[in-house]
């Protein structure tokens, strides 16, 4: 059994105290709520318990032998049914995500309030606009989602294409409560068996989720293709058993370091895994952010916009700020971006947890050699670090490593493949960088301050990965 | 016998020092920590910063000492592009912000590499040791002459204690792993040598070369290559390639010590080397049916954790049965490169805080300390911080990344220091694998060179 295990817990549930009684999680099992405090589990980042029903992997796997629920139901029909369902996730009327909130509290780092903020925005992405528009980007054709789609090659011999439903387990990411909707979305729009894998942080949002769709309708095929279930990550009873090809045609699994070394063992033929790995956000800003003192200002309250998603816990959220200045124009954005980081937002709070041990120590150390500057503080509140390299340590906790640079371009080289969003100020200058950027590994550009919108339908870490989550089926007619 | 620094240090070899209550120890090691503390103040800036920011002027209690301490990974807050760019003045002056170490306006800036700045730097008197660094950033370590000097003399006693044998010159001393050149280690393994090997034949070194620290670098800096992006294919072979030769020469030196060992087993042994050294060599030896016929005095000492390795359940008692070692002639102790002592284990399975020690049980932040006696408990959870005494390069107050259960009540064994149980944790470790994030850094696409 992995850290943070399971263990019998009847006991601990019934006699554990008054501050020590494990919030009830139950598992939703394609259409069916599944409650039970058979097993209690500890929340990996806060050390909450928590209980669960026992895992019955019986019933979270259909078998080949039957279709896939959603395969005959028309893609309009299921784009109807997500829209229902995200009209009927409006937090002021949902039971089931009010109640998260408050069971988020104990197991969830991130501030009830951007919790909230979080419901509230989460589902306008199954909006109907939202779900076309990732239709329609990922496949050139959508009938293929529908049925056999037919085209003729040069030789006259005709192909039938189905991009048919896939199997598909889910390892949903801990850091953003509402990733669930967008993986869920994700699962209906190709038509799959889903069974989603909650974290430890979140045991609960995604069941919530799913027990408003069953009461949207429950009968709906859409209901009866999503399972969501929890289980300790990592503990080998449960995976060496459950991904397998006979099972599963895909994983999608976000981050990267253990968890994913972890699935990537039981890949193999006839089970892939689709990675949205670990990413680091970074912004470009050009001289031309010190044309005035507003345009300063207004550029430094975009980077600090960007830096604080989710209190730095997202992937987008920018890390290091290469900034053509000399050293005076960067303290002073530095004086003005340090106060910008330490307000409330609707997905960032003022103040946070303070920095880990080991960056405070290495911050003092190299202060004290005059190799970096500090503004703001070490608190959590907001810290802007500027030095002429970038820092060897993660900015984390609100930090952002201010890296002066002649050039834009001469920053280029510490964009690799980890870099996924790169925020730019002035416009213009994403398309003189964009390329070079693309080759150095990274994979979008946008204007500094937009990092957590996005174009309905864009890619995602390189790829679009509806068309890359079904089971392209062929027919030949060669005549 | 002058100060009560002196005093207590003066302990190391006493056969009753793990036997002294820490009430009764406590005045005296806080009237040695002051003396510590007084003389380092002005000469470890880091320090001085911290006393300052934590408004700490003199240690009244074991509380004052904790906004003093240095959390482990003080050692590794250089740049690593330093390393890699051959930056040794500034590498200095790091060293010097950190430790007691004086460049005194000499210049390191032409030394050639690692390996020849740390040459300068014994030449300076002071000797600095690295982690292998198996992952990510090593740290880099100062040390005096009187800092090697009591570290292996306090292994040889520590050994001793915990196994309950003595340096009488009786043995056969075997090194059974990788060495590296590093002076520290070096100084241990000849303290070790001096203590348990018979006059009348050679020790037997485990027959490869010692890596140098300038080749673990190597390996260090090519990983950082990779992450920047600036390793080539060939410079990936290459590495490959080196690792592999060393690989072989380890192959050849397994079959030697093996012949060995089964040739030896009527000897009285002292068998040294880590767990995943020992446990092939004892499979290799027993594939040849021999298995337990070696001498029933037989001790050994091994350290170090697993470091990752992967060993069946039972990988002690194979070692043990095979060489005919009573686990309690085994030696283990329990220790951290940033602290110079080490903590042995006793007959009752648990590590002993020696008197010039003061154990630190800490809240798992490491910010707040945590009293020993609270509820009644005889045994705390801690994240362990220490104040070793014995340190001079450095300085002796150090937050260790280990979850730990410590108690000051005496021990079933006998003696009364505080002691600590043999289920210590990596805080790390137990983050487990349940943590998925989007967010992340390139250090997860490296692959290899570790």
């Amino acid at each position: 059994m992995s850290a943070g295990g399971t263990r019998a817990a009847a006991s601990d549930v019934a006699g554990g105290g008054a501050d020590q009684v494990a919030a009830h999680a139950p598992f939703f099992v394609r259409g069916d709520l599944l409650e039970g405090t058979d097993v209690t589990h500890r929340s990996r980042d806060l050390g909450a318990d928590f209980a669960t029903p026992a895992l019955d992997l019986d019933r979270v796997v259909l078998p080949r032998s039957e279709l896939p629920p959603m395969l005959d139901v028309k893609l309009t029909e299921i784009i109807d049914f997500l829209v229902a369902t995200g009209e009927a996730l409006d937090l002021d009327r949902n039971v089931h995500l009010q109640r998260c909130l408050d069971l988020l509290a104990a197991t969830n780092p991130l501030p009830r309030r951007v919790v909230e903020n979080l419901f509230r925005t989460a589902p306008l992405l199954l909006t109907r606009d939202s779900l076309e528009s990732m239709v329609a980007s990922n496949f050139a054709d959508p009938r293929v989602l529908d049925g056999w789609v037919t085209r003729t090659d040069g030789h006259g011999n005709e192909g039938h294409v189905r991009a048919f439903p896939p199997r598909i387990v889910h390892m949903l990411a801990g850091n953003a409560p509402s990733g669930c909707i967008a993986s869920i979305a994700q699962g209906a729009l190709v038509k799959g068996v889903n069974l989603f894998k909650m974290p430890s942080s979140d045991p609960f949002t995604t069941v919530a989720v799913l027990r408003t769709m069953a009461e949207v309708d429950p009968d709906h095929p859409v209901v009866r293709s999503m399972s969501a279930i929890y289980w300790a990550g990592g503990d080998e009873a449960v995976e060496r058993t459950l991904y397998r090809p006979q099972f599963f045609d895909r994983i999608v699994a976000w981050g990267g370091g253990p968890a994913i070394m972890n699935v990537i063992r039981y890949l193999g033929p006839g089970i892939q895994l689709l990675s949205f790995d670990p990413k680091s956000s970074i912004s470009m800003v050009g001289r031309e952010a010190f044309a005035d003192d507003s345009t300063m200002a207004d550029v430094a309250e975009r980077v600090a916009a960007d830096v604080t998603v989710f209190n730095q816990e997202a992937c987008l959220a920018s890390r290091f700020t290469f900034l053509e200045a000399d050293h005076d124009q960067a303290a002073a954005f530095c004086e003005v971006l340090a106060g910008r980081l330490a307000v409330d937002r609707d997905f960032a709070s003022a103040d946070g947890p303070p920095l880990p041990g080991d960056v405070r120590g290495e911050i003092e150390v190299m202060a004290m050699m005059g190799e970096l500057e500090t503004w703001g503080s070490l608190d959590g509140s907001g810290l802007v670090v500027l030095s002429d390299r970038p820092v060897d340590f993660h900015p984390s906790n609100k930090t952002a490593n201010v890296v002066m640079v002649p050039s834009l371009e001469d920053a280029v080289r510490y964009v690799d493949v980890a870099t996924q969003t790169i925020g730019v100020y002035p416009w213009a200058r994403k398309a003189e960088l964009r390329d070079r950027l693309a080759s150095a590994g990274s994979q979008r550009v946008c204007r500094v301050g937009t990092a957590n919108l996005h174009v309905a339908g864009g890619p995602h870490d390189a790829m679009y990965p509806l068309q890359r989550l079904v089971h392209w089926m062929g027919d030949d007619d060669i005549s | 016998m002058g100060t009560a620094l002196d005093h207590l240090l003066g302990l190391r070899d006493d056969p009753g020092r793990f036997d002294l209550g820490p009430a009764d120890l406590r005045p005296l090691q806080l009237e040695a920590a002051n003396e510590r503390f007084e003389t380092r103040i002005d000469r470890i800036p880091l320090l001085a910063n911290r006393a300052a920011a934590g408004s700490v002027s003199k240690i009244n209690e074991a509380a004052d000492l904790v906004p003093v301490l240095f959390a482990h990974q003080t050692y590794k807050t250089y740049a690593e592009p330093w390393l890699v760019e051959g930056q040794w003045d500034r590498m200095s002056r790091w060293l010097s912000t950190v430790s007691t170490f004086d460049a005194g306006g000499r210049s390191f800036a032409d030394a050639t590499g690692f390996d020849d700045w740390v040459k300068r730097l014994e030449a300076a008197d002071r000797f600095v040791a690295s982690s292998s660094g198996t992952t990510g950033k090593p740290a880099v370590l100062d040390a005096t002459e009187a800092d090697l000097d009591f570290s292996s003399h306090d292994t040889v006693s520590a050994i001793c204690w915990s196994a309950g044998v003595e340096p009488a010159q009786d043995r056969l001393f075997m090194g059974l792993g990788p060495r590296t050149d590093i002076a520290r280690n070096e100084r241990i393994r000849e303290a070790l040598t001096e203590a348990f090997q018979d006059r009348d034949s050679e020790a037997y070194l485990f027959p490869v070369p010692p890596i140098t620290t300038g080749a673990i670098m190597d390996m260090i800096l090519l990983r950082r290559r990779i992450t920047e992006g600036t390793a080539t294919p060939a410079d990936v072979a290459e590495f490959d390639r080196l690792s592999a030769d060393r690989l072989a020469g380890i192959e050849d030196a397994i079959a030697d010590a093996v012949r060995t060992l089964v040739e030896s087993r009527d000897r009285k042994l002292f068998l040294s080397g880590m767990w995943q050294s020992l446990h092939p060599l004892a499979a290799a030896v027993r594939d040849l049916g021999h298995a337990g016929d070696f001498n029933p005095e037989n001790a050994m000492f091994t350290a170090g954790g697993l470091k990752g390795a992967t060993l069946p359940d039972d990988f002690r008692e194979v070692v043990w049965d095979t060489f005919n070692v009573d686990g309690q002639r085994s030696a283990q102790l329990y220790s951290m490169q940033e602290i110079n002592s080490a903590l042995p284990r006793c007959a009752s399975g648990r590590y002993h805080v020696p008197p010039w020690v003061i154990a630190l049980p800490l809240d798992p932040l490491g910010e707040t300390l945590l009293d020993a006696a609270r509820d009644g408990q005889s045994e705390i959870e801690a994240r362990a911080a220490f104040f070793d005494l014995s340190l001079d390069a450095r300085w002796g107050g150090v937050i260790s990344g280990d979850r730990v259960h410590l108690t000051t009540e005496a021990c079933a064994c006998g003696q009364h220091s505080p002691s600590i149980g043999n289920d210590i944790v990596r805080y790390a470790d137990l983050d487990g694998g349940d943590k998925l994030t989007c967010a992340g850094t390139i250090d997860a696409y490296v692959r290899g060179a570790s």
